[in-house]
């Protein structure tokens, strides 16, 4: 009986070198594979065009029909796909749209209204739900598409971009529907330029580059094993040209750097309690002000730059 | 049966729209009904009239839901080709007849002639051949890539077809004769004629046209897992 804990739940969705080419000859995904295990979420980290959609609508395409290199054999049911800009019939309303495309997945009737309700409810939309969702805002759009997806209660849940547009509130609701969802053993694959959020609602994250998932793995699994070093971003209260950032010399042992991130510089150290004293003191001694001074810890962001070998400069859509 | 009655849901939730495809064929197709014109050249009227409405209205709505990307929405929930097809061919072709009922009651309407039994083939014929008109939209949505297209293809096609129906120039033998005679729209183009000829009765057989019309319904929806993949995203190439 102490096997159960330990055993690997099973593979849900299995994706084994999957490639896939548009009709233009543009490559979108080489040799991809991933695997994703029921009771767990997944995060998609990557930049623009990286190949995150193309996964998860290939990956919704192979629960309607065979698609070489996803094998989705182990769930029953049709995956439930969220887009970043979900499809409605705008004349009709949010709840009407909710109730069709469940029944569209097999639901009668009566469970589709049920499960509609609670969910447009979760999601905060029960005073708009019998509107019509042309007079919808691009949020409350995203919301009953998010609403629907999780209705659906499937299998695997696929989201794209699943923060666009959401506020806070709807963020902290989404988090708590991905984590609700694999701890009922559900699956969910979630594309987005958010660390934090992959890092609090997945069990991993997969880092993706030029079409390619370069490395799967638990956050925390990450942050150990790349040694990651601690940025000390000092925030001057001016923009600073090259030449007073060139003052600022002979920088202590331990210390790398600077980038310069708008007008924060950042230094990279390995160990801030013995590097920082040195650092400021040869930073005022160069007459630069401190506006503001941040030491942060390294988090999924730097993991990404980290695999990806992305610089910051060309990561403009990470947070 | 949820694609179909979604299909009617939106339409009714379009009330305008709706009214709008009621009054467009009635003010069009009045002055025809009423006027001086020869019955072979009222009769041309209402037939490419009927056959652009529910060709266009068809291939052009498949176009924009797929262009938006609500036919992709649709599959992935895992509603089958067939099934989407079949479902809102129905509807469509229902909502069509509906719509065309009352400017077909004024061409009625002045053939003080005609008896209930060439009205009731009048309707078997307009179901036919707007039957068959939601099944060509649909194909021609699947070959295209916008809307403009559609229309410009959609009004080719049509028009050809109308034209090997006999409605701009009546076969008397030959080649075309025989592809006239399978034509799903000739039962309308002889039914109009037999309501304005007040029981002259020149309609032929129509077993080859429906059984054709029935065979393009059966083919597309037995093949519209295929054909239907153009409307899915990845797009099939």
């Amino acid at each position: 009986m102490t096997g159960d804990a330990a055993r690997p739940a099973p593979a849900a969705v299995v994706v084994e070198r999957y490639a896939f080419e548009y009709g233009d000859g543009t490559r979108a995904l080489r040799d991809v594979s991933l695997t994703a295990r029921a009771g767990e979420a997944v995060g998609l980290l990557g930049p623009n065009g990286c190949g995150k959609t193309t996964l998860l609508r290939a990956i919704a395409r192979a629960g309607t029909r065979p698609v070489a290199g996803i094998d989705l054999r182990a769930i029953s049911d049709t995956p439930s796909l969220v887009l970043d800009r979900p499809v409605f019939q705008r004349s009709l309303s949010g709840r009407a749209n909710a109730v069709a495309l469940l029944r569209m997945r097999g639901l009668s009737g009566e469970t589709a209204a049920a499960r509609a309700a609670r969910a447009l409810a979760r999601f905060g939309l029960e005073d708009v739900a019998d509107r019509p969702v042309s007079g919808y805002s691009r949020g409350t759009d995203h919301r009953l598409g998010l609403a629907i997806g999780f209705a659906a209660e499937a299998s695997c849940t696929l989201l794209d971009e699943p923060l666009a547009g959401l506020d806070p509130a709807a963020r902290q609701r989404l988090a708590t529907e991905v984590r609700g969802a694999a701890s009922a053993g559900r699956c969910v694959i979630l594309s987005t330029h958010d660390p934090e959020f992959a890092r609090t609602a997945c069990d991993r994250v997969a880092f993706m580059a030029d079409g390619r998932v370069l490395a799967v793995d638990r956050p925390s699994v990450f942050l150990d094993a790349l040694s990651l070093e601690t940025r000390i971003e000092i925030d001057p209260g001016a923009a600073l040209e090259d030449h007073e950032i060139g003052r600022v010399s002979d920088l202590p042992d331990g210390v790398s750097g600077p980038t310069l991130e708008e007008t924060t510089v950042v230094y990279r150290v390995a160990d801030p309690a013995r590097s920082l004293p040195g650092l400021l003191g040869v930073w005022l001694g160069a007459g630069l002000d401190v506006r503001m001074l941040r030491i942060r810890e390294p988090d999924l962001r730097d993991a990404y730059f980290a695999v990806t070998g992305q610089r910051l400069e060309r990561a403009g859509e990470l947070p | 049966m949820t694609v179909w009655s979604l299909a009617w849901r939106c339409a009714l939730a379009r009330r305008r729209l709706f009214v709008w495809n009621v009054l467009v064929p009635l003010l069009l197709l009045s002055p025809v009904a009423l006027s001086e014109a020869a019955a072979p050249h009222r009769t041309a009227v209402f037939g490419v009239f009927f056959v652009f409405f529910a060709t266009f209205g068809s291939a052009i709505p498949t176009v924009r839901d797929a262009s938006d990307g609500w036919l992709d929405t649709v599959f992935v929930s895992g509603v089958p080709g067939h099934r989407w097809f079949l479902e809102s061919w129905a509807a469509g072709t229902i909502l069509d007849l509906i719509q065309l009922v009352p400017a077909s009651w004024v061409l009625i309407g002045v053939s003080t002639g005609a008896s209930a039994g060439e009205i009731l083939r009048l309707g078997v014929a307009l179901l036919v051949a707007i039957g068959t008109a939601n099944v060509v939209g649909p194909l021609v949505a699947a070959v295209v890539r916008s809307l403009a297209e559609a229309a410009l293809v959609a009004a080719a096609v049509s028009l050809g077809l109308l034209h090997l129906s006999g409605f701009f120039r009546v076969p008397t033998g030959g080649w075309q004769a025989a592809v006239a005679a399978w034509s799903p729209y000739r039962p309308l183009r002889e039914a109009l004629a037999d309501v304005q000829a007040g029981g002259a009765g020149v309609a032929g057989d129509w077993l080859p046209a429906l059984a054709l019309a029935a065979g393009l319904l059966a083919g597309a929806a037995r093949s519209a897992a295929r054909w239907a993949r153009r409307f899915e995203w990845p797009p099939a190439g």
